[in-house]
C-alpha cells in the first residue's frame, strides 16, 4: 500500500514493512542488490566468509536482512578502499566477534 | 536540539555509582514500563526516556563522552550536531540529542558516514547509487516476542535539486527479532544520482533495558529474592514473566546463586521454539531484627550442626 499526500508540504508516503523488502533473499538477488555478481558471492560462500558453506552445490543459500547488510559493507569496502578478500574476511570476522562481546558485555553489566 | 539531562532522568547525582545507576533505572522502569504504567501514552514517553539515559549511563565509554559534552553546554543553548545529519528520524524511541551523539555504539562504523557520498560506488562520474542509511530502533521485550508495527518518519533535506520531503513508513517488527538484528527497507536510504539506484534504509534494533531482566540471545536471566527460611525449606514463588505472573518451584535447601529454570517463556528462536527464564536466587538476611527474632535465631544456632566453614 502507498498513499501520497500531494496537499501537504512534503510528500508523505506510507509504505508497509512487506512491500518495501522480503525478509529472507535467494543467492542471485542478494548479489543483486549487494553490487557483486552471483559467482563472486558463490565464490565468497564456498570460502566460508557468506552464508553457510556449499556443502551442497545443489543447495544455494538464502541471506537475511542483516547478511545483506554485511555484504553491501564488504562491497564498499573491496570496490571503495580496494581491500583484499583475505583482508575483508578478517575485518567481517572481526565485525561479528566485535558484535558477539557487545552483546555480551551489555548482559554482563546489566546483571 | 535540546540537552538531555540523563542524570535527572534517572534521579541520581553525577558521581553515581555503576550499581546506583542500574538501581535507580529498575526502580522507575517498573512504575513507567508500558505494561504497568497507568497513562499508558505518558508512561512510554517516561520509559524510552529512562532507557536512553541507562543506555548512556551504564556504558563508561558513552558517560564519559556524555560527561565532557555537558561540561561544555551552557543551559538553553541550542547545540548544532556534530555533523550534518542526512536524514532526520522520528518514531525510533530515541531522541535527536541521543541520534546525534550516542546511536550506532559511538563512532563505529556506519554506511551514512560515508565521507565523499559516493556511496557503494565506484566512483565513475556521475551515477552512483544511493547511500545506505541507519537508524537505531527501540523495541521492547513484548515487541520483540509478539512483533509490533511502528511507524517512523524520516525527513530529508533539500539537497543536490531533491526537494525537502518526509516520509511515513509502518514498520513492521517480525516476532523473534533479537538485538543488534537488521530491518531493511529496500530503496528507502539516500537518493542514487545520475539515475542510479537509491541506497536502503537498516534500522538496527536494540532492546529496551527491562525492569526485571536481562537477555541473553533468547534467554531472559532475573534474581529471585528469598529469605533464609525460604532458602532452607522452599517456596513456590511468583515471578514475572513476559506472559504474566507464573509460579516456580524453590525446592528445599537451594543455594544463594542457584539458578532455576522456567522452560519456554524467553525470546523467540531462530527455530521459531522460546528460550527459557534463568531466576537466579539471592538469598538476603533480614534487617533490623527484633529481639524476639535475635532469641530464635540464637536458638537455631545452638541447635544447627551446621558448619559453612572449616573452622565454624
Amino acid at each position: 500500500m502507498k498513499e501520497t499526500a500531494s496537499n501537504s508540504r512534503y510528500a508523505l508516503i506510507l509504505i508497509s514493512r512487506e512491500e518495501a523488502a522480503p525478509a529472507v533473499h535467494p543467492l542471485e538477488e542478494a548479489a543483486r542488490i549487494a553490487g557483486m555478481h552471483p559467482a563472486r558471492l558463490r565464490h565468497y560462500c564456498r570460502l566460508g566468509i557468506f552464508g553457510p558453506a556449499l556443502a551442497d552445490p545443489a543447495r544455494e543459500p538464502a541471506f537475511d536482512d542483516d547478511q545483506l547488510y554485511e555484504l553491501r559493507r564488504f562491497e564498499h569496502f573491496r570496490q571503495r578502499m580496494r581491500l583484499h578478500p583475505a583482508a575483508l574476511r578478517l575485518l567481517c570476522e572481526l565485525w561479528r566477534k566485535v558484535e558477539h562481546l557487545e552483546a555480551e558485555l551489555r548482559f554482563f553489566r546489566d546483571r | 536540539m535540546q540537552f538531555q539531562d540523563y542524570y535527572q532522568a534517572l534521579g541520581v547525582t553525577r558521581t553515581a555509582t555503576p550499581a546506583a545507576l542500574k538501581l535507580a533505572f529498575r526502580k522507575l522502569a517498573r512504575i513507567h514500563h508500558p505494561d504497568v504504567a497507568q497513562d499508558k501514552v505518558a508512561g512510554e514517553a517516561k520509559f524510552k526516556e529512562l532507557n536512553e539515559a541507562y543506555e548512556v549511563l551504564s556504558d563508561p565509554i558513552k558517560r564519559q563522552h556524555y560527561d565532557e559534552l555537558g561540561a561544555q553546554w551552557q543551559p538553553g543553548h541550542q547545540a548544532a550536531p556534530p555533523r550534518e545529519p542526512e536524514v532526520e528520524f522520528s518514531g525510533t524511541g530515541f531522541s535527536d540529542f541521543f541520534e546525534s551523539y550516542f546511536a550506532g555504539g559511538g563512532g563505529e562504523f556506519r554506511t551514512r558516514a560515508d565521507p565523499d557520498g559516493r556511496g557503494f560506488a565506484d566512483g565513475r562520474a556521475f551515477t552512483h547509487p544511493g547511500q545506505d542509511v541507519e537508524a537505531d530502533l527501540l523495541v521492547t521485550l513484548n515487541e520483540a516476542l509478539t512483533g509490533a508495527t511502528r511507524k517512523l518518519t524520516l525527513r530529508r533535506p533539500s539537497m543536490d535539486g531533491h526537494a525537502e520531503r518526509t516520509d511515513t513508513y509502518q514498520v513492521k517488527i517480525p516476532a523473534g527479532v533479537r538485538e543488534g538484528k537488521r530491518i531493511r527497507l529496500a530503496g528507502q536510504g539516500s537518493p542514487g544520482y545520475g539515475g542510479a539506484a537509491p541506497g536502503d534504509l537498516y534500522l538496527r534494533v536494540r532492546l529496551a533495558r527491562h525492569p526485571d531482566f536481562t537477555v541473553q540471545a533468547a534467554d531472559l536471566h532475573c534474581d529471585l529474592d528469598l529469605a533464609p527460611w525460604e532458602a532452607v525449606l522452599g517456596i513456590r514463588a511468583r515471578i514475572p514473566t513476559l506472559d504474566g505472573l507464573m509460579s516456580l518451584r524453590v525446592p528445599p535447601g537451594t543455594e544463594a546463586g542457584s539458578r532455576l529454570r522456567l522452560r519456554g517463556l524467553g525470546l523467540r528462536r531462530d527455530d521459531g521454539t522460546r528460550g527459557d527464564i534463568y531466576a537466579t536466587t539471592r538469598v538476603h538476611t533480614p534487617r533490623p531484627v527484633s529481639a524476639e527474632e535475635q532469641a530464635l535465631w540464637q536458638q537455631l544456632a545452638t541447635l544447627s550442626t551446621f558448619k559453612p566453614r572449616k573452622d565454624a
